[in-house]
């Protein structure tokens, strides 16, 4: 058969390339091509994709490069059940019913939009989509009627926990040339308990979706690196120090890296706490659903398995979660970047923002070990003043405290996750200059400084964050 | 890595295949096989492939032409005839998306899945979308205009490129609306038999241009709806063929193209995101994804072609088209240079092993494509308890997988360095 002439669609091809129009994207560059810094995930760094960041929605979609073909099965798997909504029980899909009672959303996807972050609502009367109202009282226990976090949706038969509004209180930011920012921050209002108002006491606050990216490298960050990190403070003029939370599956103390308050020591632990709390399904590590023995009327729901998470689904879903790629960077190498760049540093940005870490090995996956990465993130709490203030503790966490969230992929936010996407824990910040703005506490002296640059300065530092 | 072979085998293996693709990039001696040509041949087939779906495409558009034309229950017959035919050799370029990222961003237009059905049309009472989709019910043929993610859309007259925004500002990866499966929606209506016999079955007079005979499904209709139904059919097989032809034109032969690029690129590069295709097709996408998931949650809202129950015969095209675009056939034709033929070079026993992998495959595929056009389609193999059906399926997993595992060999055989979606460091 070899050696046929290639003719029944020469003819064709010769009709359709008249109608070509080429794009005028250019490939992709090549992995070793690129400088470490250009490659957030190191040798997990996502490439070849559309070079045209704005068409990028997917950029966060992507499985670790290194992966080997054969562990990209599971991937898949994980991303399904990641994405497609989980039905209320009983149904003809066992693995995928359990849904509520009370729920937030019925996919991990509703919230983390493509993979990346999500939002306050666009407009007042828009319900609660992407983001969670977490509960908590003075001395850092949870509401004794609504527990940890409000639900505002339930199966047909249960009243939702709450019903919720977001509004948005002005302020003006005003730099030392005169010009000024305006900020909101928002201002929650609950009302239509279930069950009666909440304690006195308890306060909320309301926390956006992170992004799902480099999960699994933050993870494979040696203890004693961050410990490291924790014992420079002084010499950086900071107090940043590690949550120490519990982990589930050990039943040892060890240090919190996921979530707005790093109050997760594991993705797995993070994936399994979403899934009781955000979705209302039970795992092997959370085994009751989010209601209190207040909420009696959850028990007359049936359950989808006990637990309702199945072990393949478990392990498949954490998985996806520890493997998703930072994308590449883009004109990292642009002077006016570069300039940023350094700005950045100097300003002591960098202190809290640490650029790069080395992974170590990773307990489960190689493709998470050893890599040079860049989170712009040192993973510790520091207090980041009244102004950004969320009244719940959680752990060593007080309200002031917050882990510095990582930076990778923020020049994607708002093509990955559309227009309404903002930045900081609430997504109160439209613009990467007013969540510059916003940082007060440990991170006051670095503001002020970037703050009393020349405007054109400021923009430098902006550009640089963009292409991160 | 072949754990039969002692170690000292298999590094003098690879040193073979090194000095192999070294001493062949640079000169055309002998009967060695050429790495570009093997670009050359996937470049060409690849052409092929999107050709041979647009000239089935452009069958359907014909046949919807006529449903257009006068509805009736043998032109609404006549279009889904043509919809299944013009599955076949889509389903065979998927091989192709995961090594080239303008084909897998492409994707998203032409071959979204699974849809919230509520989105486009009218939805049956028992209809269970996400509770979290506030557009799940957004019925856009029925609208006239509508507020998607904070924006509103005027959906008057029905136009592909109202369509194509209304899927693109949706942040809800089940708002479908375009490509073949809101074509295949709108041709057969919701599959209301679960996991038991039977597909959708949308009446003809959805689409009556009488408007006493105008139906949404069981009930009288404003002639409208019908109206906009045949629009939105004529509307979306237009976008598909467009899509289709600039695809096609991306592997023309002409300078420039991207498929031209690939060819006159590091071939090492190209053929590491050839391998990385098909390896990705053929373990991740297929095995875990369409066929894995679905076993796993026995739902048929995890099946790919759920309302015409034609999902067996479109992983029996993706299996094939995995196998074509290794041998560098496509049905009769074929090309001078193949990955197939590389591999005989660089380790004649792991070609023999693919070989057999790939027969393997073929077979366990065609068992499921045998049993769907028998009486047992896809949603029923995956129903809840039917182990017979499940081993069928476990079966094309399973060599799924054992083809995968071997592709990543032969990456490792032609020293690509693992197969990886970035071109790699040289």
């Amino acid at each position: 058969m070899r050696g046929q002439l290639w003719i029944s669609t020469a003819l064709l091809a010769c009709g359709l390339a008249a109608c070509e129009r080429e794009s005028a994207a250019p490939e992709p560059p090549r992995q070793a091509e690129l400088p470490s810094a250009a490659l957030p995930g190191g040798q997990t760094t996502f490439i070849a994709r559309n070079p045209l960041t704005a068409l990028s929605s997917g950029a966060f979609s992507q499985a670790a490069a290194n992966l080997p073909a054969s562990a990209r099965g599971q991937f898949a798997v994980g991303n399904s059940f990641f994405t497609q909504p989980w039905v209320s029980a009983p149904a003809s899909t066992a693995a995928r019913d359990g849904l509520g009672p009370l729920f937030n959303a019925a996919a991990c996807q509703d919230c983390h939009l493509h993979d990346g972050r999500g939002h306050p609502p666009a407009q007042p009367d828009e319900p609660l989509r992407a983001a969670v109202i977490r509960l908590g009282r003075a001395d850092g226990s949870p509401d004794p009627t609504y527990g940890r976090q409000v639900q505002p949706l339930a199966l047909p038969g249960l009243p939702p926990e709450a019903s919720v509004r977001v509004g948005w209180a002005e302020q003006r930011f005003e730099f030392p040339d005169g010009s000024a920012l305006d900020l909101r921050r928002p201002e929650l209002e609950l009302s239509d308990w279930a069950d009666g108002p909440p304690a006195a006491d308890t306060r909320a606050t309301l926390l956006v979706a992170p992004p799902m990216i480099g999960l699994g490298l933050l993870e494979a960050i040696a203890e004693a690196d961050i410990a490291t990190q924790q014992a420079k403070q002084a010499t950086l003029g900071l107090a940043g120090f590690a949550n120490q939370v519990p982990n589930l599956e050990t039943g040892e103390t060890q240090i919190g890296r996921f979530g707005w308050k790093a109050t997760q020591p594991t993705v797995r632990q993070q994936s399994l706490d979403a899934f009781v709390n955000d979705l209302g399904i039970t795992s092997a590590l959370f085994a009751e659903d989010a209601c209190t023995a207040a909420q009696r009327k959850c028990e007359t729901f049936p359950h989808g398995g006990t637990p309702e998470l199945q072990a393949n689904i478990d392990s498949a879903v954490t998985f996806y979660a520890s493997h998703l790629a930072p994308p590449a960077r883009r004109d990292y190498d642009n002077p006016d970047v570069l300039k940023g760049q350094g700005l950045f540093d100097t300003l002591g940005c960098a202190d809290c923002h640490r650029p790069s870490w080395q992974t170590a090995e990773h307990h489960s996956s190689a493709a998470l070990s050893n890599q040079t990465i860049w989170p712009y993130t040192d993973l510790l709490l520091h207090d980041m003043g009244p102004g950004l203030a969320g009244p719940v503790a959680a752990h060593q966490a007080g309200p002031q405290h917050w882990r510095t969230p990582p930076l990778w992929g923020l020049g994607h936010a708002k093509t990955v996750g559309g227009p309404a996407v903002g930045y900081l824990h609430d997504g109160r910040a439209r613009t990467l200059a007013e969540a510059i703005a916003w940082h007060g506490g440990e991170a006051e002296v670095a503001r002020d400084a970037w703050a009393a640059l020349p405007a054109a300065q400021r923009r430098l530092v902006i550009r640089f964050l963009a292409t991160l | 890595m072949d754990a039969r072979l002692p170690t000292i085998l298999l590094a003098l293996r690879r040193t073979a295949a090194a000095l192999l693709l070294a001493g062949l990039a640079g000169c055309s001696g002998g009967d060695a096989v050429n790495p570009q040509a093997v670009l050359a041949g996937y470049r060409t087939l690849a052409h092929a492939g999107y050709s041979d779906a647009y000239t089935a495409a452009e069958g359907l558009q014909d046949a919807i032409a006529k449903l257009d034309a006068s509805p009736s229950p043998a032109t609404l017959a006549a279009a889904r005839a043509a919809w299944r035919k013009a599955r076949r050799p889509y389903s065979r370029t998927e091989a192709l998306r995961f090594g080239n990222w303008f084909v897998d961003e492409w994707e998203h237009r032409v071959n979204a899945w699974p849809i919230d059905e509520g989105f486009i049309d009218y939805v049956a009472d028992g209809y269970a979308a996400s509770p979290t989709n506030p557009e799940a019910r957004l019925n856009l043929i029925a609208a006239q205009r509508v507020r998607i993610g904070g924006r509103t859309l005027d959906t008057e007259p029905m136009r592909y490129i109202v369509l194509e925004q209304a899927q693109s500002i949706s942040n809800i990866e089940a708002n479908v609306a375009t490509g073949y499966h809101a074509i295949e929606f709108m041709l057969w209506g919701q599959d209301l038999n679960g996991t038991r016999l039977g597909a959708g079955e949308r009446p003809w007079t959805d689409f009556a241009r009488d408007a006493a005979d105008c139906t949404d499904g069981a009930n009288t209709a404003p002639l409208r709806h019908c109206q906009r139904r045949r629009d939105f059919l004529r509307e979306l097989v237009e976008l598909l063929r467009r899509d289709l032809r600039d695809m096609t034109g991306k592997w023309g032969p002409q300078s420039g193209s991207f498929g031209d690029r690939l060819v006159e690129g590091d071939p090492k590069a190209g053929l590491r995101r050839m391998l990385f295709g098909l390896a990705t097709m053929s373990g991740d996408e297929l095995a875990g994804e369409r066929m894995q998931v679905a076993l796993l949650a026995n739902a048929p809202e995890d099946e790919q072609d759920c309302f015409s129950d034609d999902t067996h015969r479109s992983l029996l095209a993706n299996a094939l088209g995995i196998e074509y675009f290794y041998f560098g056939r496509l049905g009769i034709r074929t090309v001078p240079a193949s990955l197939a033929d590389l591999a005989k070079q660089a380790d004649p026993e792991l070609a023999a092993d693919l070989e057999l992998a790939f027969a393997q495959t073929r077979r366990a595929m065609q068992a499921i494509a045998r049993a769907g056009d028998n009486g047992q389609p896809f949603d029923t193999l995956i129903a809840p308890g039917n182990s017979d059906g499940a081993a069928l399926i476990q079966a094309g997993i399973a060599a799924l997988r054992e083809q995968t595992r071997l592709l990543e060999q032969l990456g490792e055989a032609l020293e690509l360095g693992g197969l990886n979606p970035n071109a790699p460091n040289s």
